[in-house]
């Protein structure tokens, strides 16, 4: 059984001509696929940074936590094109910060409610939609053979994510040699888990967005998972953690969010734009100063507590 | 002439299996839950629960195609598959399909697992569940 503790998330597109070999790196087929599918690939890459830029993704806890957490989510985003000869190439987009995975998938809280904030799909969803179209632009009508608007409208309703409408995505390859309507074409595979270390993250350029002033102190939670167990061990404890109610949660939930509200009353007084559309600068401008290393100080104490008191309900509940 | 709520939709075809039936009803009802998810006195059992996943229009025919997540769960990770594979036998490549909802008749038209199954356990309290999502497509009104 995988934990969260080592997985990773990844979506994946390729183009997949079993009947048709895409030839060497001067083939024109080559050329054009493999172009096509790193402009598909670069503009799920950049949704899903997007999706998750600093301020604008939610924490861990949308109630309770602060937007800050999603920086190192941000930041591990990758894309790796793939191709080792033969008929398929892929481009994958992925992450190995498991905080990537809880939010796709979402979580359950104790009381039933559900939480989840999908990144990654929506945003390899976006850029499939977007294939028939780069695909019929310039000199890849030639290769992939699309002669009419027609069909390039057809096409360009289908969502690339679901199998059913595969079929119809693959008539921008219908001219390619040997076509086999069930064995080549466009197909994506997205949130599949990943170990940590499966994929050798290719250096990225962060060329999207500005620095941010300030040392990261957000955390996964797999980060918190290994820092209660460090403090377990310190403890010399098997099973650390307080025995605490649900009323204690309650509680602490109550306390943490009414303290998160007092800060934002006073943060919106001090800075109007923190919650702007992209959310990049104001979360550049709610960092800023003495005040906000304190708040995000502050959050950092109060994740670690939470994380401890989840592990302690993880252990409670196996016994 | 009404259109097909999509949730209401699938929970009917789950609903009606006998297959599915057989792994989440028990002498407290059927547990499956659709949006906004599991009830507030939900205690872990096998049980399934749904959320819609986005989805898209094909601009000449008249078919939605909407995806759902869906979350089986079970007191043991072999019970949450068990769910699974309950619901997979349930839905994938399940081709038209009559049902009747509380808008009228529809046409269950296709539907396709998309992604999953993925083996996870809730960060929180640790309960087991299988991650799967499914595309369905349906005619988008009621049928007469």
């Amino acid at each position: 059984m995988p934990s969260i503790e080592n997985l990773g998330l990844k979506a994946r597109l390729d183009i997949n001509s079993q009947a048709k070999v895409f030839g060497g790196f001067a083939n024109k087929n080559y050329k054009a696929a493999a172009w096509t599918l790193r402009q598909v690939g670069l503009r799920a890459y950049n949704q899903a940074r997007e999706n998750v830029a600093p301020g604008q993704g939610p924490g861990p806890h949308p109630h309770v936590w602060e937007h800050d957490d999603t920086e190192n989510l941000w930041k591990s985003i990758g894309l790796k094109f793939d191709w080792s000869g033969g008929s398929r190439m892929n481009v994958l987009v992925y992450t190995i910060a498991d905080y990537g995975v809880a939010l796709e998938i979402g979580w359950r809280t104790p009381r039933n409610n559900f939480f989840r904030y999908p990144w990654l799909k929506p945003a390899y969803k976006i850029a499939g939609q977007g294939f028939v179209k780069i695909a019929t632009d310039n000199w890849h009508r030639e290769v992939f053979n699309v002669e009419t608007g027609a069909t390039v409208m057809t096409s360009g309703d289908i969502d690339v994510a679901t199998g059913a409408n595969a079929a119809a995505l693959l008539k921008p390859l219908e001219g390619w040699k040997d076509y086999n309507p069930n064995q080549s074409g466009l197909t994506a595979e997205a949130l599949t888990i990943l170990t940590a270390g499966e994929i050798e993250p290719e250096a990225q350029p962060s060329t999207h967005g500005p620095r941010r002033r300030g040392k990261n102190t957000g955390r996964s939670l797999r980060q918190l998972a290994l820092a209660a167990n460090q403090s377990a061990r310190g403890k010399g404890k098997k099973h650390a953690g307080p025995r605490h109610s649900a009323k204690a949660d309650n509680r602490a939930i109550s306390n943490a969010a009414a303290e998160r509200n007092a800060r934002r009353g006073s943060r919106k007084q001090t800075h109007p734009g923190a919650t702007s559309l992209t959310g990049v600068r104001g979360g550049i401008r709610r960092l800023g100063g003495q005040a906000g290393r304190e708040g995000r100080i502050r959050a950092t104490q109060r994740r670690a507590q939470i994380g401890l008191r989840a592990l302690s309900q993880r252990r409670r509940s196996r016994r | 002439m009404t259109a097909i709520d999509s949730a209401e939709l699938l929970y009917t075809v789950l609903a009606d299996d006998n297959g599915v039936l057989a792994q989440v009803q028990d002498g407290q009802g059927v547990h499956i839950y659709g949006p906004p998810g599991l009830p507030d006195n939900f205690s872990l059992r096998k049980a399934i629960m749904f959320l819609g996943d986005g989805g898209g229009t094909n601009a000449f025919v008249p078919i939605g195609t909407d995806e759902f997540a869906l979350y089986c769960y079970g007191p043991e990770s072999e019970d949450a598959r068990a769910v699974y594979r309950a619901v997979f036998s349930c839905l994938n490549r399940k081709a038209h399909h009559r049902v009747f909802l509380s808008s009228g008749p529809a046409i269950f038209q296709y539907s396709i697992k998309t992604n999953g199954p993925q083996d996870r356990n809730d960060p929180l309290e640790d309960w087991p569940f299988v991650y799967v999502s499914f595309q369905i497509q349906f005619i988008e009104d009621s049928v007469p």
